[in-house]
């Protein structure tokens, strides 16, 4: 199964990839928030199970571009991974398209689970 | 060749446990102890072919106690300490303190691997934004006599680049940056030129002569 990982190249993006890879049965795209939004061809409808977005590499409004990542549409799913953000932001993240907000404080488990959810959808 | 200990004290779980099979799967790399507590660490002894990797993002982290600590404790061992927060008095101040190698977390797991040999070889390593802020590649503005603002010379370089109405992505595409680090450098400039926005930031580079259009 396909996941779309949409966030900058850093520490912490290079370990959930890692993490997710390990598993064996997803393989993993990467693709910063503007290379995704300013894409050449026209995205594929649905050709990944689940798109990944790390809320820390958006530097625009993240609602619009939680709309926009819903708008393309590459993804069946989407779900935020994020610093600790307060219950009203995640709140905004969900109700602009996210089927679910992950902190990167959770534990690696959890993480691999709330994934494995979403691309068993 | 006998494998490099490496010590991981970083937080939180997910990036300890990714950054734990990264190294796992580099030849040459042994990650003998994976933590976030602090305490443990004081009761490891560290051998002249280990490595700590230190997260200076722990919450409550005394790191330059740590560092002074490990100094004395284990000369040999080499200590790298990463950080998303880029304050220069912390970088000097960790370095200071004993740190063989500093590197901020917006850098991919490749730079880990380059910075971790390097400093297994009793080598300083910096990553560039460090380096600039260590070496004193900054640029001091002057007003009535006395230094009041200090960019470092990326800020600069993206400075300009603003006053040339680039966008976030066009400068990150120029500097081979990402985009999330132009934003933070625009950010550390609004706060240290005092500026409300951008246009306020165009004015204050015209008013300084670093740019003129």
């Amino acid at each position: 199964m396909r996941i779309l990982l949409i966030g900058d190249t850093c520490l912490q993006n290079d370990a959930v990839k890692k993490l997710l890879i390990s598993q064996g049965e997803w393989e993993i795209r990467q693709i910063t928030p503007s290379g995704l939004i300013n894409q050449d061809s026209s995205p594929v409808h649905n050709q990944f199970k689940l798109s990944l977005l790390d809320l820390s590499s958006v530097t625009d409004n993240f609602e619009e571009v939680i709309k926009t990542v819903r708008q393309i549409d590459m993804a069946a799913n989407l779900v935020i991974l994020h610093d600790n953000q307060p219950d009203d932001l995640t709140q905004k993240m969900l109700a602009a398209g996210a089927d679910h907000c992950l902190s990167t404080n959770a534990e690696t488990e959890e993480f691999i689970k709330t994934i494995s959810t979403y691309t068993e959808r | 060749m006998e494998p490099l200990d490496v010590l991981l004290v970083v937080q939180p779980q997910i990036l300890r446990d990714g950054i734990t099979k990264i190294l796992e799967e580099e030849s040459g790399f042994t990650v003998k102890y994976a933590t976030e507590n602090i305490q443990k660490l004081t009761q490891l002894s560290l051998s002249s072919k280990s490595v700590l990797v230190l997260d200076l993002d722990i919450p409550e982290i005394k790191a330059s106690e740590i560092l002074v600590q490990q100094a004395e404790n284990s000369p040999e061992a080499g200590i790298l300490a990463i950080s998303s927060e880029k304050n220069p008095d912390r970088v000097k101040n960790i370095i200071k303190a004993g740190a063989s190698g500093f590197l901020f977390k917006n850098r991919g797991a490749s730079v880990l691997i380059n910075a971790i040999k390097s400093v297994s070889e009793g080598k300083e390593y910096l990553c560039d934004e460090a380096q600039q802020i260590v070496s004193g590649q900054t640029h001091k503005l002057t007003i009535d006599g006395k230094n009041i603002i200090e960019l470092t010379k990326r800020e600069l370089e993206v400075l300009v680049l603003i006053c040339k109405e680039m966008t976030n992505r066009e400068i990150a595409e120029q500097l081979n940056i990402s985009v999330r680090t132009v934003d933070a450098h625009r950010r550390n400039l609004l706060q240290k030129t005092g500026a409300k926005n951008t246009a306020g930031m165009v004015k204050y580079a015209i008013k300084q002569h670093i740019y003129e259009p």
